[in-house]
């Protein structure tokens, strides 16, 4: 078995905050899982903060993941903060294609 | 003698009717007899001294000493041992000594001596000569004998232990001529039924002889008709004995069964004849080649059919894809009779990696052979079906055992063309040398048991990352063991010579380390070898199933592919984005709608204006509307980042084709 393509990474900034980093890359193989994964994750928190510095591979299907997050979690009144590098895989799509709805903060 | 008493005085016979004189008797007694006066000179000589030495009485007595007639060192010799004997116990016997004659020659001869004491008590010495002309020469000819022994004994173990005719040659051309008392002597194979000196073109003089001989009818004819004596003084050989008017030689066949297979000859100067021992000692040696010419002829009729089995047991043919190339080399040992049990053999298997294995089977000639053919027969078929270089090690490891093959060594390694992984593992065997691109050396370690007695547990895969241009080497220890070195100091040379050669394609780099290797020295064993170099190629090519799992595999052959161009990272990720969109695109919708097994090609070309011709196609049909959903940004991506944008949908499939222009970053 190979290893997974990208790992989480979740921090508690505030109590009902949290930063969630993904390491790894994202394609057709594992957004689904990691959309799960995530809404896991960050659930009881009202702000959250998807960290995408260290995605070394994004495309449409990780917008597509993002969108899908924020749909879920805006609907229950949450808020979601995209943030990457512009000159990172994620930065890169993100300036191109921002999933709508979602605040994107590229550095 | 019991109840004699010696004191009585010995009866003499009564000579009164003898009429030899005692002045006859002295004068012309069988020997010569010398007196030297307490003065020193002699007083008196008989005349078969006189006769012996020749010089005339008078010239004798009274105005030599005797002493002043022994040669140089005799008369050292008499002045310090012998007169003080004669002084000193009155007498000595049987002394060799070598008078010098009134015509300056030698006359060996035994000497007696007596002192008598006179009425006015002076020592006078009287000595008796014995000529020993004959004894001597017979000493001498003992002497001689002895030597030519001691020399046939050399001869004899070094015609034993040549491991070449031409060893043969030498050795008869440097100890023959004193074996056989002769001026030379040299041995002439017959060579297709031509007669020819083995050694003649590594030495001169008399060799020259030699050659000259062996297009002469007469050893021609000792050659074929047995034993033959005969002058030679015609022109041919005179030009090659300067200022020697004849030659007398003799030649004495070399028979193997009944075939003549060479001859041996021996030449005399006219003058000195050769002795009667002479032609009896060259028979003898003349047995002791033919028994050696045959061994080397059995010897190296089993090199031959080792060296052919081990050939037909070896693959004829290399086994790669393009974008490796792969050569073998291999090469007997160079002293040794019988050829070793080194193998190999190169595999492409199903899933597009490519696989090589080298091994050593310990020992010699046939058997060993035979043993290496029963291994590569194994691992041919134990390798596809293993998971890596130290599975297939370990199931070749259970199948030696247990078909008794003995101790043998093995090294196997296997790349993924498309990542360029190279996976390893061995089994007792020296390292694989890897010559990277980047103009470094490094050996590949990971040491394991070798191929003896049951396997105790489960060996490992090691791995590298190989990018293009790299290069691996894989050997048997015969490359590094040449000349008995220690293995360190043969694998830095390894490294050095190899180094030098990189740039060369994986088949004139194999020649031409073996052609360097070999030039510093024969090799002690066997070597095979495989050098296997990961090609750049201008040109990407990558299909897979389409499945979402293949778009990782797609991301790491570009990646792989990218940086091995040094193609910015920057165009990089656009690259990845791009083909990552529509391989996406290709997997998602193409495939969904059919549920068929679909296939998924990526195809990237790099033009010498620094561009990227990219190609995804796939044999689906998309089913959705191509311009909303996931698949709208994708497209849209592509329009935004790429260049000549092309979407070709037919009945088959689909086919998206795109341009990047690119930057290049000289490597680091």
């Amino acid at each position: 078995m190979t290893a997974p393509l990208a790992d989480l990474r979740l921090h508690h900034t505030a109590i009902d905050a949290i930063r969630v980093e993904i390491d790894g890359e994202i394609d057709l193989s594992n957004a689904d899982q990691l959309r799960e994964r995530i809404t896991a994750g960050v659930d009881g928190a009202r702000r959250v903060v998807l960290d995408c510095t260290d995605v070394r591979y994004m495309d449409s299907t990780g917008v597509r993941l993002i969108h899908d997050l924020a749909n879920n979690l805006t609907t229950n009144g949450f808020e979601l903060v995209v943030t990457a590098p512009a000159a990172s895989p994620a930065g890169l799509i993100l300036a191109i294609a921002p999933p709508s709805g979602v605040a994107v903060e590229l550095s | 003698m019991i109840g004699a008493d010696r004191s009585e005085p010995e009866a003499w016979p009564d000579l009164s009717g003898y009429t030899e004189s005692a002045e006859d008797l002295y004068e012309n007694a069988p020997c010569g007899y010398v007196t030297n006066e307490a003065s020193g000179h002699i007083g008196r000589v008989n005349r078969r001294f006189v006769d012996l030495v020749g010089y005339r009485a008078t010239e004798l007595v009274g105005r030599r000493r005797f002493s002043e007639l022994l040669t140089k060192p005799g008369r050292v010799f008499y002045e310090t041992h012998l007169r003080p004997l004669l002084d000193n116990v009155g007498a000595f016997t049987e002394m060799a000594l070598d008078l010098v004659a009134a015509d300056g020659t030698r006359r060996p001869v035994l000497v007696n001596a007596a002192t008598h004491v006179d009425d006015l008590g002076r020592s006078i010495y009287r000595f008796v000569i014995v000529d020993a002309r004959e004894r001597r020469a017979y000493e001498q000819e003992l002497l001689a004998e002895r030597r030519s022994a001691e020399r046939l004994a050399e001869l004899s173990a070094t015609i034993l232990q040549a491991d070449s005719s031409a060893a043969l040659a030498n050795a008869v051309a440097e100890l023959g001529p004193a074996v056989f008392a002769a001026r030379f002597a040299a041995v002439l194979f017959s060579d297709g039924g031509e007669l020819r000196d083995p050694a003649a073109s590594e030495m001169v003089g008399d060799a020259e002889i030699a050659s000259a001989l062996a297009g002469r009818g007469e050893v021609l004819d000792a050659y074929r008709f047995g034993r033959a004596s005969f002058d030679v003084a015609s022109c041919e050989v005179e030009s090659c004995i300067e200022g020697e008017a004849r030659q007398t030689v003799w030649a004495v066949p070399l028979r193997e069964a009944r075939t003549i297979i060479g001859v041996l000859v021996a030449g005399y100067d006219g003058e000195r004849a050769a002795p009667a021992r002479a032609p009896r000692l060259m028979e003898f040696v003349a047995l002791q080649l033919a028994v050696a010419a045959h061994r080397l002829t059995l010897q190296a009729q089993q090199r031959a059919i080792s060296l052919q089995l081990q050939q037909a047991l070896l693959p004829r043919t290399i086994n790669s894809i393009p974008s490796v190339d792969v050569a073998a080399g291999y090469r007997p040992a160079t002293a040794s009779v019988e050829v070793g049990g080194d193998w190999h053999d190169t595999y492409v298997f199903d899933d597009g990696r490519v696989g090589w294995v080298i091994g050593d089977v310990v020992g010699h000639g046939i058997e060993a052979a035979a043993v290496m053919g029963s291994l590569r027969s194994a691992f041919g078929a134990l390798a596809p079906l293993a998971s890596g270089p130290a599975d297939a090690l370990d199931k070749l490891h259970d199948f030696a055992h247990t078909s008794g093959c003995d101790f043998s060594t093995a090294c196997c390694a296997m790349l993924d063309p498309v990542t360029g992984e190279l996976r390893y593992a061995y089994a007792g065997h020296p390292p694989i040398l890897l010559l990277g691109a980047d103009g470094t050396t490094t050996f590949l370690d990971g040491a394991a048991a070798p191929l003896y007695g049951p396997r105790h547990r489960p060996r490992t895969d090691r791995s590298v990352t190989l990018a293009a241009g790299d290069a691996v080497l894989l050997y048997t220890d015969g490359l590094v063991e040449q000349g008995r070195r220690c293995i360190s100091d043969g694998l830095t040379r390894l490294a050095r010579c190899a180094d030098q050669l990189r740039q060369l394609s994986a088949d004139r780099f194999t020649h031409q380390l073996l052609e360097t290797l070999a030039a510093e020295g024969p090799f002690g064993d066997d070597v095979a070898l495989l050098c296997c170099r990961l090609v750049a190629h201008e040109r990407l090519c990558i299909g897979r199933p389409a499945e979402p799992t293949a778009l990782r595999d797609i991301r790491q052959a570009l990646r792989w592919w990218c940086r091995h161009r040094s193609i910015s990272d920057a165009d990089q990720q656009t690259l990845q984005l791009l083909v990552g969109e529509l391989a996406t695109n290709s997997i998602e919708h193409g495939h969904r709608a059919t549920d068929a097994a679909g296939e998924i090609m990526v195809e990237l070309t790099l033009t010498n204006d620094d561009t990227v011709h990219a190609r995804v196609e796939d044999n689906g049909r998309w089913h959705d509307a191509p311009t909303t959903g996931r698949r709208g940004w994708g497209l849209r991506l592509l329009r935004h980042m790429g260049h000549d944008v092309r979407i070709d949908r037919t009945a088959i499939g689909t086919r998206v084709s795109f341009t990047v222009p690119v930057r290049r970053v000289p490597p680091r």
